[in-house]
């Protein structure tokens, strides 16, 4: 990172005329991990451009044998993200230490060493003082022997299994429970058998359908109050029992524990379970991503203090260590105080690959609030009515109380310091916008469960089923396709048309100094309803335009993010990093910054003027399949297929909320224009609702029958339009699933929440189209419905 | 893997891997077949899992082999090819037991490739917009969000309307009349009606073009006349069109050659005809068109031309729209028509030839008003003024017979009717003799009785406006039956015979009893024609501002002026005026017509 660091001062410098002056500093955590990226210019393995960001995240995307290493080495960043702090950092470190060591980069080691002793005195102090779990963790990787663990719940931080512990710590992780200790060498296979070493301790093959029926027969005798929490268990336990069945080659008995136990599983588990099932061989498990994915992440429980003293004890009674050694390695319990909760309560919280997340994941404080408005308007706007008749002015200086007086006059509590993420500056074309944007504002309809949104729906005809993205410009201007042909299609919505700007050799005769050469620039012959951008080599997934109008991103499966521009309409920039498909990108609310997500399982942060992320938000254990900015700029929302939603701080790249309770792959994510509420859909069909706040679930909003691929609040938050693959769109009443939120102390320390069932009383209206996936959703300034998607017939 | 019960995967047996390796020319063991087909089972549902992927991200619910040769690809594993169609690959099976394989029929490429009739292209990639739910109700069009173009407009449909198009404004005549009638009787193609309304529309910009208007025009008439379609929102577009024709300077008036004015009056007919038939269909339509007409003709500004259209058009909406229109706006806008009539230069020539069409069209509306005031107003309120007149078809079938005016569009008088005499006296006024010839009563009127020949009005109208040009009768200026509307067929026996008709005709009619009671005294109130009883019935009436029949467009116009016939009391102006009246018409269209010039008195 450290050569990245360099990049951004040096960017900083010279790239003055387009980005703020001031960008985003290096995140300072990041400074252990720097070391590594400037020695290895050899390269660990080849990673050649990418190492700077290989090395940061520990490893990936430098690492030789993608199938392979990038499952693994998606959580590393995680480690570094997610638990703030210089304990974690001295981990990564470490970890970056055995790696490069094993991979035979002794100078590289060495250099690192240097630079680290540095920063592991400076980190010391505070670091180890205020998180001894995560110093003995480290610790313990370390010294690279077996260690027991300090107690009955191991609070491990969810980096453990990041690759380049993973990748060293094989034998470590072998942190086996009483009595076993586990010795690998790791050498001769440094990847999987690092990873799955944890499942070499067996005990009796035979013996498991018994030992979980027994367990099975526990719980179900068990008090009715206990039993909810405790039939948590059943999952991780039959998932990593059965691993454990298949990596010792017990085929016969996997298979057969299997078939007896997988109807016990709850529904949502199902997709897991049919990976898991045509996994019956060791050979097999080498790359299979679900797999790994239950190895490097510790399945999260939340049970009451009562219950889990009951199982404990149920546990030693029976002898029953091999589940206690599985619920000691793989599971981590997050146990609390008082009434242990209900099926209900579970059941909306539960579902994600990894289980809940763990109460201290939403502690954070976020900074919600939205920024002041600048405050341009009011000069610009005397201007501009002077300019004009004077009978608008009475009109627009009302609104201007209303609406942008009680954001801009005082500070909002929540919001962040103005100058927390650094903006670019306005440009005057920006200013004239947000003027355009205020006069807008003045006739948007007020919307509520008697005055719904008008929706026009946008049909891409003959799209032969080959629309992957849409996105509409905020003024509804312009609209953009993404499809599988590797193309991007720019449409004019207005009688407009686009056009180019002339070439070079025009340009240079045109009167510079006339009133009208922003006019002259352009081009008449290129006029016309529709632009074609080429230059992806895979399908188009997502498309986002600048704020300004002036940009267009476009993500594909090729691994590229291209930045288009709509004055030229040729592409400016290709960004590379991802390596695998993209699936989602979006502009910041205030431009220059961008966020991508992908294949790769992490989410990345850019700016338009650097071709190397900013930032890298890993965390994440399957796709990042949707990516928002919050309206602040200051946070970035993912919705992964790990089936949870993470809250990620662009200033330090930390993952501040994790949201779990979809019991499928998040499709789609938006933030409720008051930054406080974040909607999410999933293939489930259900829309979640989050306070961002407090962490956690304020609502579920139950209806559509298929993937909700689309999500928007309309301009004022009152309405909240959901599409879906189910060819309808739903508007919700949010006002009403926002009015009254529990949001007592007693819920906020504990988590538990209690939805109530009201769906039907939310939904304000179902609109069918004729066999049209709702691919987009759009509030225009004046709160009409935009929607968007491709004929499909069938 | 067998031994499970639900499988839930299609499995590879060792067989089929067994066979082959042995197609490569590999011997395998049972045991190393058996480890491979599992290896290649699980694989395969790997790829499968992972190629789910993709086609959620493209937003589909089929999973398409381009989704598994992603996967394949990111897997480091070559791409299958060959498989991309988008159509079920079809399965056929082996005649031994259960064997099945995919078709895999030979093309002949020589073939492919000399082949003429190359697969048309894919339609490109469109964006359209619908408004699918206003107001968060309704549904505008069910489901709608193809447009209704697309999905109702089939290829029989597409092929009907370029046909009928191209017959209509090609060459063949007799291909557009079969057109023109099959599209008046078509019963299915309501489908097309936007299209042939906007096709209508066209006239816009044709305007130069004379041929076109007419042949739109009678396709505007044809979809009128088609009892099976419902023209609905679309008489609207249908009236403005005509409109467009009947009061618009087209360019094709530029050219005094052009008989533009023949167009006019078909327009005018048609637009009377639209109103009576589907006026009910557009509220308020009736208002809208006298609003437009009114503000055509109270606007100097415009070229004589529109201001003859905007008469004919009022006169076709029948008598009660000239008496309010017309008939209010009469005295200012004599003023101006005087001022050309009475411009003798020669560059106003031409200006003042338009000026007496437009008199002439005045005339025959305030006469029919006349008409219709003394027949009593009330009884067939609203006649069709000149029904199928002007078409170049006679109006054969009785379809075309103005069904009784809508009660709602139907005209309310906004001034209090005058009287009778009120207003021919004051029409009298304008028009003097010209007027009275038409009656043909042949009496003095008791009102104002004044010598014959004396050219100086009495008593009641202004000095100038008894300055008006009377362009009333001539003496056998022309050679018979070529003028005059009421002239014989060119194969008329005597034409003194039937240009005599008219005398005999009134006199006729004065011995009838009078068939209304309430025209009691109507005749008495028509002041005798000064000219016309005088013994020698060689009057003729030439003004009648139509020219029938479109092929002899322009031909007589301002050439033959009729020469100065001894002391003929008809005005000097008649001298220096064009033949207005010709007719080309046979005459039994005009005995066809309800067109008559004579008071069922």
């Amino acid at each position: 990172m450290a050569a990245l660091a360099e990049e951004q001062t040096e960017a900083a410098v010279k790239l003055e005329p387009e980005g703020p002056p001031t960008l985003l500093p290096p995140q300072a955590g990041d400074g252990a991990g720097e070391g590594g990226g400037t020695t290895p210019s050899n390269g660990p393995s080849g990673g050649g451009g990418s190492v700077a960001a290989a090395s940061s995240a520990g490893g990936d995307g430098g690492t030789p044998k993608p199938a392979v290493a990038m499952p693994a080495a998606a959580p590393a960043p995680a480690a570094a993200a997610s638990e703030p702090g210089a304990p974690h950092d001295r981990q990564t470190l470490l970890a970056v230490l055995q790696f490069l060591r094993q991979s035979n980069l002794r100078e590289a080691e060495e250099a690192l060493r240097r630079e680290a002793r540095l920063l592991e005195e400076a980190a010391a102090g505070s670091g180890v003082a205020g998180e001894p779990d995560c110093a003995e963790a480290a610790s313990a990787l370390l010294s690279r022997v077996s260690a027991s663990a300090p107690g009955p719940v191991v609070p491990d931080p969810p980096g453990t299994g990041a690759p380049g512990s993973a990748a060293i710590s094989g034998s470590a992780s072998g942190s086996s429970g009483p009595g076993k200790v586990a010795s690998v060498a790791v050498e001769d296979q440094p990847d999987v058998s690092a990873v799955l070493s944890a499942y070499n301790q067996q005990g009796d093959p035979t013996m498991y359908e018994e030992y979980y029926s027994g367990l099975k027969h526990f719980i179900e005798c068990s008090l009715d109050c206990h039993r909810a929490e405790l039939s948590q268990l059943f999952y991780p336990l039959f998932v990593h029992m059965y691993l454990e069945l298949v990596y010792n080659q017990h085929e016969n008995e996997a298979k057969s524990f299997f078939e007896k136990f997988h109807g016990d599983q709850e529904c949502y588990y199902q997709d897991d379970l049919r990976v898991l099932s045509s996994l019956t061989k060791k050979e097999h498990m080498k790359g299979n991503e679900t797999m790994l994915d239950f190895r490097t992440s510790k399945f999260v429980l939340r049970i009451s203090r009562d219950s889990y003293q009951l199982l404990k004890r149920h546990l030693q009674e029976k002898q029953n260590n091999q589940i206690w050694n599985i619920v000691q390695e793989h599971l981590y319990i997050d146990i609390f105080d008082g009434m242990p909760r209900s099926k209900q309560q579970i059941d909306a919280m539960v579902g994600s690959l990894a289980g809940e997340a763990k109460r201290e994941a939403n502690k954070s404080k976020v900074f919600f609030g939205l920024l002041k408005e600048p405050e341009i308007e009011v000069p610009l706007d005397d201007e501009d009515e002077e300019g004009e008749n004077e009978e608008g002015k009475p009109k627009k200086k009302k609104p201007k109380k209303d609406n942008i007086g009680s954001k801009s006059k005082k500070q909002d509590p929540n919001a962040p310091p103005q100058n927390r993420i650094p903006l670019p500056e306005l440009k005057d074309s920006d200013k004239l916008d947000k003027i355009m944007n205020m006069k807008e504002t003045t006739k948007r309809v007020r919307l509520g469960p008697d005055c719904l949104p008008s929706i026009c729906f946008y049909t891409f005809l003959n799209a032969y089923q080959g629309l992957t993205a849409v996105d509409v410009t905020d003024d509804s201007s312009l609209i953009a396709g993404g499809f599988a042909d590797s193309t991007v299609r720019v449409w004019s919505v207005t009688p407009r048309k686009l056009r180019s700007v002339k070439q070079a050799a025009d340009l240079s005769l045109i009167d510079k100094e006339s009133d009208d050469v922003l006019e002259r620039i352009m081009d008449e012959k290129t006029a016309s309803e529709l632009k074609i951008l080429y230059g992806h080599s895979g399908p188009v997934y997502g498309a986002s335009f600048s704020p300004d109008r002036n940009y267009l991103l476009s993500s594909s499966e090729d691994g590229t993010i291209r930045l288009w521009s709509l004055q030229t309409f040729t592409c400016l920039v290709g960004y590379k990093g991802h390596n695998y498909p993209v699936w989602d990108t979006q502009f910041s609310p205030y431009g220059y910054y961008f966020v991508s997500g992908g294949h790769d399982r992490v989410a990345r942060l850019w700016a338009t003027d650097h071709y190397q992320p900013l930032r890298i938000f890993a965390g994440h254990l399957a796709d990042v399949n949707c990516t928002r900015f919050h309206p602040n700029s200051n946070y970035v929302a993912t919705g992964s297929a790990d089936r949870t939603v993470r809250l990620w701080d662009v200033l330090n790249g930390n993952c501040v909320r994790i949201f779990t309770g979809h019991k499928g792959p998040i499709h789609s994510l938006t933030f409720s224009p008051n930054g406080r509420f974040l909607a999410t859909g999933a293939t489930d069909g259900r829309v979640l609702l989050w306070d961002i706040g407090h962490g956690l679930m304020v609502g579920e909003l139950k209806g559509h029958t298929d993937t909700v691929c689309s999500l928007r609040f309309s301009r004022d938050g009152e309405i909240l339009a959901s599409g879906s693959m189910d060819n309808t769109v739903r508007l919700w009443d949010a006002i009403k699933a926002f009015e009254d939120l529990e949001t007592d102390d007693f819920t906020t320390a504990t988590g538990h929440i209690n939805l109530p069932e009201n769906s039907q009383e939310l939904l304000l209206g179902t609109y069918m189209t004729k066999s049209t996936p709702v691919v987009h959703l759009h509030f225009t300034r004046r709160n009409l419905v935009l929607a968007a998607g491709a004929y499909s017939p069938q | 893997m067998s031994e499970r019960e639900e499988r839930r995967f299609v499995e590879i047996p060792r067989e089929s891997v067994r066979l082959m390796a042995e197609s490569t020319g590999l011997e395998l063991s049972d045991e190393v077949a058996a480890l491979l087909a599992e290896d290649v089972c699980y694989r395969l549902r790997e790829a499968t899992q992972n190629s789910s992927q993709f086609m959620k991200h493209t937003k589909r619910r089929k999973l398409t082999v381009e989704d598994f040769n992603r996967a394949l690809r990111w897997s480091s594993v070559e791409a299958v090819c060959g498989y991309g169609s988008q159509e079920a690959l079809p399965l056929r099976p082996a005649r031994e037991g259960e064997l099945y394989f995919p078709e895999d029929r030979e093309v002949n490429l020589v073939e492919l490739a000399l082949a003429t009739n190359l697969p048309k292209g894919c339609a490109e990639t469109a964006v359209r917009v619908h408004v699918s739910y206003l107001d968060g109700k309704g549904n505008l069009a069910p489901q709608g969000s193809v447009p209704s173009a697309v999905s109702s407009l089939t290829d029989d449909l597409l092929k009907y309307y370029q046909q009928v198009t191209r017959a209509v404004l090609g060459d063949d005549p007799q291909l557009m009349k079969v057109a023109l009638q099959d599209l008046q009787t078509n019963s299915k193609i309501a489908a097309l009606l936007p299209y042939f309304v906007y096709v209508v529309s066209g006239v816009k910009s044709v305007s130069h073009d004379l041929e076109q208007l007419h042949r739109l025009l009678q396709v505007a008439r044809s979809l009128v006349r088609n009892p099976h379609l419902c023209l609905g929102p679309y008489v609207r577009s249908l009236v403005g069109s005509v409109l467009y024709c009947v009061l618009e300077p087209l360019a094709a008036s530029i050219n005094p050659l052009n008989d533009h004015w023949t167009l006019r009056d078909g327009a005018a007919l048609l637009l009377s005809h639209i109103f009576w038939t589907h006026g009910d269909l557009v509220s308020g339509l009736y208002q809208q068109i006298l609003l437009s007409l009114q503000k055509v003709l109270a606007d100097p500004v415009r070229p004589l031309c529109s201001h003859y259209g905007a008469v004919v058009g009022l006169h076709a909406l029948g008598w009660k729209a000239v008496e309010r229109v017309l008939y209010p706006h009469l005295s200012t806008y004599w003023t101006n028509l005087q001022a050309v009539l009475d411009d003798y230069s020669v560059s106003n020539a031409q200006v003042k030839a338009d000026g007496h069409k437009v008199y002439g069209a005045i005339l025959v509306a305030v006469e029919r008003l006349l008409k219709m005031k003394a027949r009593g107003g009330g009884r067939h309120p609203e006649d069709p003024p000149w029904g199928g007149l002007l078409l170049p078809e006679p109006p054969a079938e009785p379809g075309f017979a103005p069904a009784p005016p809508p009660p709602a569009a139907g005209p309310a008088p906004a001034a209090p009717p005058a009287t009778l005499a009120g207003i021919y006296r004051e029409l009298y006024a304008f028009f003097g003799d010209s007027l009275a010839t038409r009656f043909g009563t042949g009496q003095p009127a008791p009102a104002a009785p004044r010598p014959p020949g004396d050219k100086k009005e009495p008593a009641a109208a202004a000095d100038a406006v008894r300055k008006m040009p009377q362009l009333t009768a001539s003496a056998k200026l022309s050679p018979p039956g070529d003028e005059s509307p009421r002239g014989g067929p060119p194969a008329a026996p005597a034409t003194s015979a039937a240009e005599s008709r008219p005398l005999p005709r009134v006199h006729r009619a004065r011995g009838t009893p009078r068939p209304q009671g309430s025209g009691a005294g109507a005749r008495d109130i028509f002041q005798k024609s000064r000219f016309a009883p005088r013994g020698a019935p060689h009057f003729r009436f030439i003004i009648a501002g139509r020219q029938a029949g479109r092929r002899c467009r322009g031909r007589l116009f301002q050439t033959t002026f009729p020469a100065p016939h001894g002391p003929s009391p008809a005005s000097r102006y008649v001298q220096k005026l064009p033949m207005i009246g010709r007719t080309s018409r046979p005459a039994h269209r005009w005995a066809l017509s309800d067109y008559s010039l004579y008071l069922p008195l």
